[in-house]
């Protein structure tokens, strides 16, 4: 995996402190983190109570594995990658469901012809405000219908913003796959987008 | 300029990533009004993704880690000398037998036979291997899953 150039001061700083006793600067790594890990953990748990043990056990690990933390990626990643596995270990163990392809190509032309009458270029703007708002909320249910890796890699690249490097790092999972996996995603959720708007008929 | 329709990998590309796109497929999505439309509606997607609201927990994390950081110190500390006594107790049993059997369990090994002797060992020493490369095994693997950056 290639080395991620981020060798922030404030990670050093920050790490340095905890070693050194200072609870207060782990209080501040895990305000600067638990966003990310919010994500990671929503988007691959189900159950609010394993949510919260998970993401106490993460924090947990991340304070014991400290020491040996040789800044190689920004310590949110880092705290991702964690995140990730533990996550990944909850779903291996119950055995549940980690990814499930449904990606029927017999509808894309149906699709395409719902596709051409969304003519966003005749709308007004305060349609279109109303229109983004209903896709919002589409979108918001078709994600959560998404297999728990498809969930997290759309949360990471496109709410988080993080990079394919980043997504690569907190994953394990080759950039190649990655970008695959995020492909197919964004594919699914358009068709069911499509699906929801031609029965709506619009 | 392509007359065939783009494919969906390289609208969303498109999409995306504009500028690192080949000119042909710039051109034939400017151009095509199909292509156009599906690019529209991923860019409705991708602001749609973009601006979900993100999850927060609904419970103090902050609070719950600190808690199990200090809760969690002492546990160590009792399970370290849980294990000293387990391990002094264990050298005490092996002394008193040493003492009290000594005699016979020299005898006794030297009463069998070298072949037997040899088959003892060599079981014993198969047994240690096989349980050390389990072992090692067993600490790369949660190595691995940590890796620590």
């Amino acid at each position: 995996m290639d080395k991620v150039e981020t060798n922030n001061p404030t990670d050093q700083y920050l790490v340095g402190e905890v070693l050194s006793g200072n609870t207060k600067a782990f209080e501040i790594i895990i305000n600067n983190t638990k966003g990310l890990v919010a994500q990671i953990v929503f988007k691959m748990i189900i159950n609010d109570e394993d949510r919260r043990d998970i993401s106490q056990d993460v924090y947990l690990k991340t304070f014991r594995a400290l020491p040996d933390f040789r800044f190689r990626s920004k310590l949110s990643t880092w705290i991702g990658q964690i995140t990730y596995n533990t996550c990944l270990k909850y779903l291996e163990k119950k055995k549940l469901v980690l990814l499930t392809i449904d990606d029927n190509d017999t509808h894309d032309e149906a699709l395409d012809a719902i596709s051409g009458r969304l003519n966003l270029d005749s709308i007004s703007e305060t349609e279109s405000r109303f229109f983004e708002k209903e896709v919002s909320e589409i979108l918001k249910l078709e994600i959560e219908k998404l297999p728990p890796i498809y969930k997290t890699l759309i949360a990471l690249y496109h709410n988080e913003e993080l990079s394919y490097e980043e997504i690569v790092h907190i994953t394990g999972l080759p950039e190649g796959t990655v970008k695959n996996y995020l492909f197919r995603a964004r594919k699914i959720l358009k068709a069911q987008v499509l699906i929801k708007f031609k029965r709506v008929d619009l | 300029m392509t007359d065939e329709h783009i494919s969906d990998n390289n609208i969303q590309q498109y999409v995306l990533d504009k500028l690192n796109c080949m000119n042909d497929i710039i051109e034939h999505v400017d151009m095509c009004a199909s292509c156009k439309a599906k690019a529209d509606t991923y860019q409705l997607l991708f602001s749609a993704m973009k601006h979900q609201s993100k999850p927060t927990f609904e419970f103090d994390l902050t609070g719950l880690v600190l808690s199990g950081i200090t809760d969690h110190e002492p546990t160590n500390s009792k399970a370290a000398s849980f294990t000293w006594v387990i391990a002094l107790i264990g050298v005490c049993s092996i002394c008193v037998t040493g003492y009290l059997f000594g005699q016979y369990l020299i005898n006794m090994f030297l009463s069998i036979s070298a072949i037997a002797l040899y088959l003892l060992f060599t079981a014993a020493i198969t047994l240690i291997c096989f349980q050390a490369v389990e072992m090692i095994k067993r600490y790369k693997r949660k190595i691995g899953k940590l890796d620590f950056g």
